[in-house]
């Protein structure tokens, strides 16, 4: 089984022009699952998680000729896929309403078939301890813990400096700290 | 308390590695010593773990109503376009930076760096760009006409004689409007011979060239255009490619690279995730500017200058092979990277990975016994799906790269890397001996099996020819040729050489209890080897058949003996040995008559890593567990 790199299909795209390309469906397909993943945690909703993931690949579709392929695709789609949920948010002004809507949704976000009730109850804990942060900062900390990126790769991500960056994620993690033992039992675990 | 509390906010991002040193000093101090705050750590890292986006498929609708929105988008039926009122075009109204009056689009200069308008008159009474910060001297002018012809090279890259001069002044940097044609004049400046990747020694081109510029150094004149093209570049050290990176997809950037390429004169390549500008005739071969580099949690993956870094979490590891391939194997995928450029990936965590002996083919396997191979094109495939091959796994290549030994505790197998077909050759031993295979080279093969050293041949079928035991407590270091072995115990070091006919073991030298530790390293080709303990480092020739120990001494590691400890040793060929303490790095030339060492550099922080890559030395150094690492690399000629 061969794979065609994501080089390739962006190449294919390109020269595909102004008229849509099965290239392009291509790499929806492979990148679209990650994507929405990242957007459901961030807008923790998932209608508005649908709604950015199709603004994504449409800026993606129209700003693709400036992709840089030096770069990560997965990570330059994460980049975008930021932008547009923090600017959904801005914009709509949804925060309240999501935070309801949050709740009834979230079931739908955890994974079936996790061992442990112990575990169950840790990962709804966090689940809502991420709900309480801003999409910056839950961007934050995913792009550091789940996708392993570097400073400096976070840096290009958010647009700012290795430095800054790493000051980012040190706040938003802290920020996360902080809710997380406000949250614990007095003499128990979380 | 109060510093509990402290610590406490601190715990997720002491996790994260992102604290400032003197936060992370402070938190591992004060975890050493209070076990609540290292409960509260497990505890949070535990939480931390559960910081994850999963990729989760969207709804089956979702690409339909994108499709549509792309076909409205491909027509240029835009809603908000439609919506809008309709009536003139907007008029921009130009005003001058510094008189503020009005002005025409085409009567304008635009200042070179902010393209702030001006009069022409305004900006010479001026001197420079009004705009405050700005001080540029140069203008640029709009095209009168969309398409400006392509202007005039000036720049001429010749074979190197003279000294450089060093007239400054920058002339006629840019003309062109926007989308950038430089035009610019140059003569004159030496550039060192410079280091061009393989490829190019490959396409024969190999004389020294020299640049002749008027008025900088083609770095100082690159780093000067390129930005005011709208792109950024970097220009690696002693070399002549020229990384350009930007969005070079786009049309009008790449019209630009070639106008650029047509003022250097220079051969316009793409690959690797980056373009290459490389000069068309007139240069100096060299050996590969960069290799890829392995440090503990981070990896640097250099090619030509071109680099990229990743984060990589402490429960991973890298798998490097001899040229640009390097494999990380994390907790969730596998990457394969040819030079800075990913090539291939998996879903799932490897539990093995092992390059062909060319360096140019991968071979995994990942958790619940996928097989499969990834080359440095990007060409993956899933080969086999062996669930019996369990975790703890090795893999070997043949020399002819079309199949794979796969060695578990339970058996051997080969697998066939073209049909993905798998045969068991060896069951376990009643022993209950485990596999490892060491080296494959030619028709032979070295299993390590229970606690002794084996010799195969594989030529038809599996057999074996040698067998040297090992003693209890050993520990074993084979050369990747095949040719030889070292064996540490408590007590001795030993060489075996493995093409004796007979098992054979030499013994080096006798260990005395009060020498304490000691650390041995075979060369690549398996010829030298070289040890030290506590007090004294030496090296030999295994060919030798006097097998004459040479002391390696160096002024400084006499000097500062009582206080430096010596930490690694790494050999490039044989003839380099480079040994380094925890911040200094000693190398010698093991082929001279006396066996000096030089010092050739001291690090910032302790060394963790060291690795030979092309023509130099890579040094990894790090402050402290938890900061990314600082990589240098020193060349060696």
């Amino acid at each position: 089984m061969t794979e065609v790199s994501d080089q390739e299909l962006v190449s294919r795209c390109l020269e595909a022009g102004q008229s849509y390309d099965a290239a392009f469906q291509a790499l929806y397909e492979r990148h679209s699952p990650r994507v929405f993943g990242f957007l459901l945690k961030l807008t923790h909703s998932r209608g508005a998680a649908e709604d950015a993931l199709q603004e994504t690949f449409l800026r993606v579709y129209k700003s693709l000729e400036r992709f840089d392929s030096g770069r990560d695709l997965g990570a330059w789609l994460l980049q975008i896929a930021r932008y547009v949920a923090i600017d959904a948010f801005r914009v709509e002004r949804k925060v309240k309403r999501l935070e309801e809507r949050r709740a009834s949704e979230e079931r739908e976000l955890v994974p079936a078939g996790e061992s442990g009730a112990e575990k169950k109850e840790r990962e709804q804990v966090v689940s809502e301890v991420m709900a309480t942060l801003s999409p910056e900062d839950r961007s934050l900390l995913l792009l550091r813990h789940y996708e392993e990126l570097t400073f400096r790769a976070i840096g290009e991500v958010i647009d700012c400096s290795a430095r800054t960056a790493q000051n980012r994620v040190a706040a938003a993690a802290k920020r996360f700290q902080q809710e997380l033992l406000r949250r614990r039992v007095p003499g128990g675990e979380l | 308390m109060k510093a509990c509390d402290a610590v406490q906010e601190l715990l997720t991002a002491h996790l994260l590695a992102a604290l400032e040193p003197g936060e992370e000093a402070l938190v591992d101090e004060h975890l050493a010593r209070c076990e609540a705050c290292a409960t509260l750590r497990a505890e949070a890292e535990l939480a931390v773990a559960l910081i994850e986006a999963p990729p989760v498929a969207p709804p089956a609708a979702s690409w339909r109503k994108l499709e549509l929105r792309l076909q409205r988008e491909a027509m240029g039926d835009d809603p908000v376009r439609d919506a809008a009122p309709s009536g003139p075009d907007p008029v921009i109204a130009l005003s001058c930076s510094y008189c503020r009056g009005g002005l025409t689009r085409l009567g304008a200069v635009y200042c070179a760096s902010c393209l702030a308008p001006h009069h022409p008159e305004c900006f010479s009474e001026h001197g420079r760009c009004s705009v405050m910060g700005c001080a540029e001297t140069q203008v640029v002018r709009p095209a009168d006409h969309p398409a400006l012809p392509p202007p005039a090279p000036i720049v001429r890259i010749a074979p190197h004689r003279e000294r450089p001069r060093w007239p400054w002044a920058l002339a006629a940097l840019l003309c062109a409007g926007v989308g950038g044609a430089a035009a610019f004049s140059l003569q004159g400046a030496e550039r060192a011979p410079t280091r061009l990747a393989a490829h190019d020694r490959e396409a024969g081109a190999a004389q020294r060239y020299r640049i002749e510029a008027q008025q900088a150094t083609l770095r100082e004149v690159i780093e000067e255009v390129v930005p005011r093209l709208g792109r950024s570049v970097r220009v690696p050290e002693e070399a002549l490619e020229l990384l350009i990176q930007g969005s070079w997809r786009g049309p009008s950037y790449q019209a630009a690279l070639r106008e650029l390429a047509g003022a250097f004169q220079l051969e316009l390549r793409e690959g690797r995730g980056a373009l290459e500008l490389v000069p068309g005739e007139d240069f100096e071969a060299g050996e590969p500017a960069g290799n890829w580099i392995a440090v503990d949690r981070s990896v640097r993956v250099e090619t030509h200058g071109e680099s990229a870094e990743l984060w990589v979490g402490s429960s991973q590891r890298l798998v490097g092979s001899r040229g640009d391939g390097v494999a990380i194997l994390g907790r969730r995928r596998l990457r394969v990277f040819a030079g800075a450029e990913q090539v291939g990936s998996t879903r799932g965590r490897a539990v093995a990975a092992a390059w062909s002996r060319t360096g140019r083919r991968l071979c995994y396997v990942l958790a619940g016994g996928l097989v499969g191979t990834c080359d440095l094109s990007g060409d993956q495939r899933d080969l086999a799906d062996l669930p019996q091959l369990g975790d703890e796994v090795t893999i070997g290549w043949l020399d002819d790269e079309d199949a794979v030994l796969l060695a578990t505790p339970q058996a051997l197998r080969k697998l066939s890397v073209v049909s993905g077909d798998a045969l068991t050759l060896e069951q376990p031993s009643p022993e209950g001996g485990r596999f490892r295979v060491h080296a494959v080279r030619g028709q032979r093969l070295l299993v390590e099996h229970h606690r002794r050293i084996e010799v195969w041949s594989r030529e038809g079928r599996l057999e074996l020819l040698r067998s040297f035991p090992l003693a209890a407590g050993y520990e074993l270091h084979c050369s990747p040729s095949g040719r030889n072995a070292v064996v540490l115990t408590a007590t001795e070091l030993s060489s075996l050489d493995l093409r004796a006919p007979q098992a054979s073991l030499s013994l080096i030298t006798p260990r005395s209890p009060k020498r304490g530790r000691w650390l041995a390293t075979l060369s690549p080709n398996g010829r030298y080897l070289a040890w030290f303990d506590d007090e004294d480092a030496f090296h030999v020739d295994l060919e030798d058949p006097q097998l004459s120990l040479r002391f390696v001494s160096a002024p400084t590691l006499r000097q500062t003996s009582a206080a430096v400890r010596l930490e690694g040793l790494a050999w490039s060929d044989g003839s380099r040995l480079a040994i380094w303490s925890e911040r200094r790095l000693w190398l010698l030339e093991t082929q001279r008559a006396r066996s000096y060492a030089q010092e050739i550099y001291r690090a910032d922080g302790p060394i963790r890593d060291l690795t030979w890559a092309g023509s130099g030395l890579v040094v990894t150094s790090r402050e402290s567990a938890r900061r990314d690492p600082q990589v240098r690399v020193l060349r060696v000629d």
